[in-house]
């Protein structure tokens, strides 16, 4: 019943759902609004390309070549380290585990979730990059793929819930239908459940990924903090992120140096939002 | 010679005891019909024949079936149980591959290998569940194009491919038009020929036009079995008098 | 038939191997935290003050956990109700119109947003253009800006998950769409809303990157002034290992905050439990 006392309630949740969530514009509207000279003095091509980063040097020389190489190569190697085992894992889930096991292992991926990056960042260091330096003897542990390997571990959750997700919704009747022809369980997973949920299971992919390019803890304390090109997976590496996190505080206001690292979170929002509509065009996609 | 023997099998899901105690034979080389109102426990036993009803959780189960004197329990593996006794289900779910990947994916599962020897299972296999002059020049399309009657003869033809020895159908004309409905009991009659037929249906009719032998099922207990024209014209069982009654009144 | 049954048999051992993977991962986490942080804990160490030279390499923790909490407590002040209000929205009243689904577009991509381009917005905005430098309620917004879409999207889905029936029964007596609302969808849905501010909660405790930038500070006192830095956990983890203050300290620190984000994920994921039972017919 839409009665005459309903109508500015509903104008007002309206109003207030619109306006917090054009936030998200007005945050990259700002963003950009604030790196603005950097695109028109640089220019967007140089910038990106540009593998020197002397933002304070009397000439100031800025590109963020070598933190993109190293936010892209940290996120991607986390996703070939955390694709198998995620997938593996959500395939265990949805058709080998044992319920019990299974009701065991839904609850304990939320608590990985909850851990914060930090504290992986923090046990990746101490730990893993300890290991790293004790056994290949090497004066600093910290690399991409030190980086990469955490931040798997911090994604597994998210590709393992979305993909059980996908491998849950399809369809009983073709499972009875494939089983019923006396195939094997192996079988019938490797050609008819998995091709049925690829999709999500891709959709599940991207979204590790966007997170992946995101964190920043973790690769802060990880990935070594040069800003050099990174020529291998086991070279250091400052991602996007970690650059922003390491040099807003010290920027002055007004500088190219402020405004630069304005334009490389303006980068990574881009990236980050590209790789989502991705994955909601993905997951349209299956619904058709 | 009996197909399929059921001996005091009983199920259950969880704690609820659906099938009670059934006692029951179906002959080789005919068609049996299981009738029943809608829950009494007609898909549950079908598809305990093929040992996919523990594919459920919660089921659970007692006594003994045997598929031409073997019992279905004793198998190592419940792939030989599934690949003896195919079933073919109610709503038709074709497999998301091909029309001829999905003819295809039991035999190429069994070793079948050899484009000739591949492309004759396909058309013998369609051709005995009339559709292969519908779709022999679109075998390598999606299969999930086709109509409803032609999926569910395609279900029928993956099933076939298989070569079983016993196939159950549960009511598998029960989304389908008149004309589908039509060549698929059609087809039956010329399987039973080679095999065993279960079929579970709602329609009274249809088991009267097709089934040598009926079986009334009633709240997961076998009430009666005998000659379908004799379960039609003159049950022993009151309760299968007022069932069937339904066709005449 | 025998090299079928050979790799049916590996891939159902890489399955299983994946699975427990999980479990392992979880428990070696868990367990090495409890070992190496567990001879820290004491009454001193969560309720004293940094001591020691340099400043935090001994001592405890308590103005640390004092400021998660209050920068916890405005975030959430900030973003709950808005937050609901959108997911009243979308559940109630936008239904498939192109404002709602925009609306849900933009959620779903600020739920992806990284955390530290929201401590760089809030820093340009708040620290320094409107002047408030580095404090709690900068951090504040920052975190409240992180958690607004968990909000949103929790809230939503426990809305949603209420039966249609109720919407129905309420319209068929006549009633305002305000009232059912409040006396039937709310209440089902409350355990599900509960559970995502839980979770939007934890998840805020635990984000360093946006209050690093606009908060936080390595030594501050406890005093909750609006626009003075805070101390919290999680940056006060990262200093004390970045810094090389104290290993042992932050084995200290990183337990009692995993302790308490593993609390606060298990009454969220129980009120979910909750949320389902209530609203599956
Ligand atoms: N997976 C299941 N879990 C629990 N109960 C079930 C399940 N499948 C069927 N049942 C119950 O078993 C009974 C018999 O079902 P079914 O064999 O499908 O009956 P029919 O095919 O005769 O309509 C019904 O009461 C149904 O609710
Ligand atoms: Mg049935």
């Amino acid at each position: 019943m839409k009665s005459k006392r309903e109508k500015p309630f509903i104008a007002g949740v309206t109003t207030i759902a619109v306006l917090s969530s054009l936030l998200l514009l007005g945050m990259v509207f700002f963003m950009f609004r604030e790196s603005l000279p950097i695109w028109s003095d640089i220019g967007v091509f140089q910038f990106l390309t540009g593998t020197t980063w002397r933002p304070v040097a009397a000439e100031p020389i800025m590109g963020i070549a070598a933190m993109l190489v190293s936010t892209l190569w940290v996120a991607l190697g986390a996703l070939v380290i955390a694709a198998p085992i995620g997938f593996g894992c959500a395939i265990f889930m949805a058709e080998f585990a044992p319920r019990s096991l299974a009701a065991v292992i839904r609850p304990v991926l939320n608590m990985l979730t909850g851990i914060p990056s930090v504290v992986y960042g923090f046990l990746g260091a101490a730990v893993l990059v300890k290991y790293f330096e004790a056994t290949f003897d090497l004066a600093s542990g910290e690399s991409l793929f030190a980086a990469s390997l955490v931040l798997a571990i911090m994604i597994l959750p998210f590709i393992i819930a979305n993909s059980e997700a996908a491998l849950r919704a399809v369809a009983p009747q073709i499972r009875y239908a494939g089983l019923s022809l006396g195939v094997s369980r192996q079988y019938y997973t490797v050609h008819i459940l998995v091709p049925m949920a690829r999709k999500g299971m891709i959709g599940a992919l991207v979204l590790g990924l966007g997170r992946a390019m995101g964190e920043t803890m973790a690769v802060l304390m990880l990935a070594g903090n040069t800003l050099l090109l990174p020529i291998s997976w086991f070279s250091k590496g400052e991602p996007l992120s970690a650059l922003i996190a390491l040099e807003i505080g010290s920027a002055t206001p007004g500088t190219a140096h402020y405004q630069a690292l304005f334009a490389a979170g303006l980068v990574l929002v881009v990236l980050v939002i590209t790789v989502n509509l991705m994955m909601n065009t993905i997951l349209a996609g299956l619904k058709r | 010679m009996n197909a399929v023997e059921i001996k005091e099998f009983s199920t259950w899901y969880g704690k609820g005891e659906i099938l009670h105690n059934i006692d029951l034979s179906f002959r080789n080389n005919s068609i049996t019909a299981v009738i029943g109102p809608s829950g009494c426990g007609k898909t549950t036993l079908l598809r305990s024949i093929n040992r996919t009803a523990e594919l459920e959780s919660g089921f659970k189960s007692q006594g003994d079936i045997q598929v031409f004197d073997n019992s279905i329990y004793q198998v190592k593996d419940v792939s030989a149980v599934r690949r003896q006794v195919g079933m073919v289900y109610q709503t038709p779910a074709v497999l998301p591959l091909s029309i001829r990947e999905n003819v295809l994916f039991g035999p190429r599962y069994y070793g079948e290998k050899g484009r000739s020897r591949l492309d004759s299972i396909v058309e013998k296999q369609l051709t005995r569940v009339a559709l292969w002059e519908e779709v022999k020049d679109r075998l390598n399309r999606p299969a999930d194009k086709l109509s409803g009657g032609q999926k569910q003869r395609l279900a029928m033809a993956r099933v076939l491919a298989i070569e079983p020895q016993v196939l159950l159908l549960d009511e598998p004309c029960s989304s389908l038009d008149p004309a589908s409905t039509g060549l698929i009991e059609e087809l039956l009659q010329k399987l039973a020929a080679e095999l065993s037929i279960i079929i579970v249906t709602h329609n009274l009719y249809q088991a009267r036009r097709i089934a040598g032998e009926t079986v009334f099922l009633l709240d997961g207990s076998l009430v009666e079995k005998g000659l379908t024209s004799e379960i039609f014209s003159s049950p022993a069982d009151e309760r299968t008098r007022g069932f069937v009654s339904g066709l005449y009144g | 038939m025998k090299k079928r049954i050979v790799s049916d048999y590996i891939l159902t051992g890489f399955f299983w191997a994946s699975g427990l993977f999980v479990l392992l991962v979880l428990a070696a986490i868990l367990m090495y935290i409890i070992w190496r942080g567990g001879p820290s804990i004491s009454m001193e160490f969560i309720f004293g003050s940094p001591a020691g030279y340099p400043l935090g390499s001994e001592g405890g923790i308590w103005p640390a956990i004092i400021g998660t909490l209050r920068l916890v407590l405005l975030a959430l002040i900030f973003a709950a109700i808005p937050g609901l209000i959108t997911a009243i929205y979308l559940s109630e009243y936008g239904g498939y119109s192109s404002l709602a689904r925009s609306i849900n577009l933009l959620i779903q991509s600020m739920m992806g947003l990284p955390s530290i381009v929201i401590g760089l917005f809030v820093y340009a905005l708040c620290v320094v253009e409107l002047r408030w430098g580095i404090s709690l309620l900068a951090g504040g917004v920052a975190l409240s800006i992180m958690i607004f879409p968990v909000i949103v999207i929790f809230s939503r889905d426990a809305l949603r998950a209420v039966s249609n029936e109720y919407r129905l029964a309420g319209r068929s007596m006549g009633v305002a769409d305000t009232y059912t609302l409040r006396r039937l969808i709310l209440p089902r849905a409350a355990p599900g809303i509960l559970a995502g501010i839980l979770l939007a909660l934890g998840y805020a405790a635990g984000a360093t990157a946006p209050i690093m930038v606009t908060a936080a500070a390595i030594i501050a006192g406890s005093s909750g002034v609006l626009l003075e830095p805070v101390m919290a956990l999680p940056y006060h983890l990262y200093i004390l290992f970045n810094e090389h203050m104290s290993l042992d300290n932050a084995y200290g620190t990183a337990l009692v905050l995993v302790a308490m984000l593993v609390f606060v994920n298990a009454l969220a994921l129980w009120l979910q439990h909750i949320q389902e039972r209530t609203n599956t017919r």
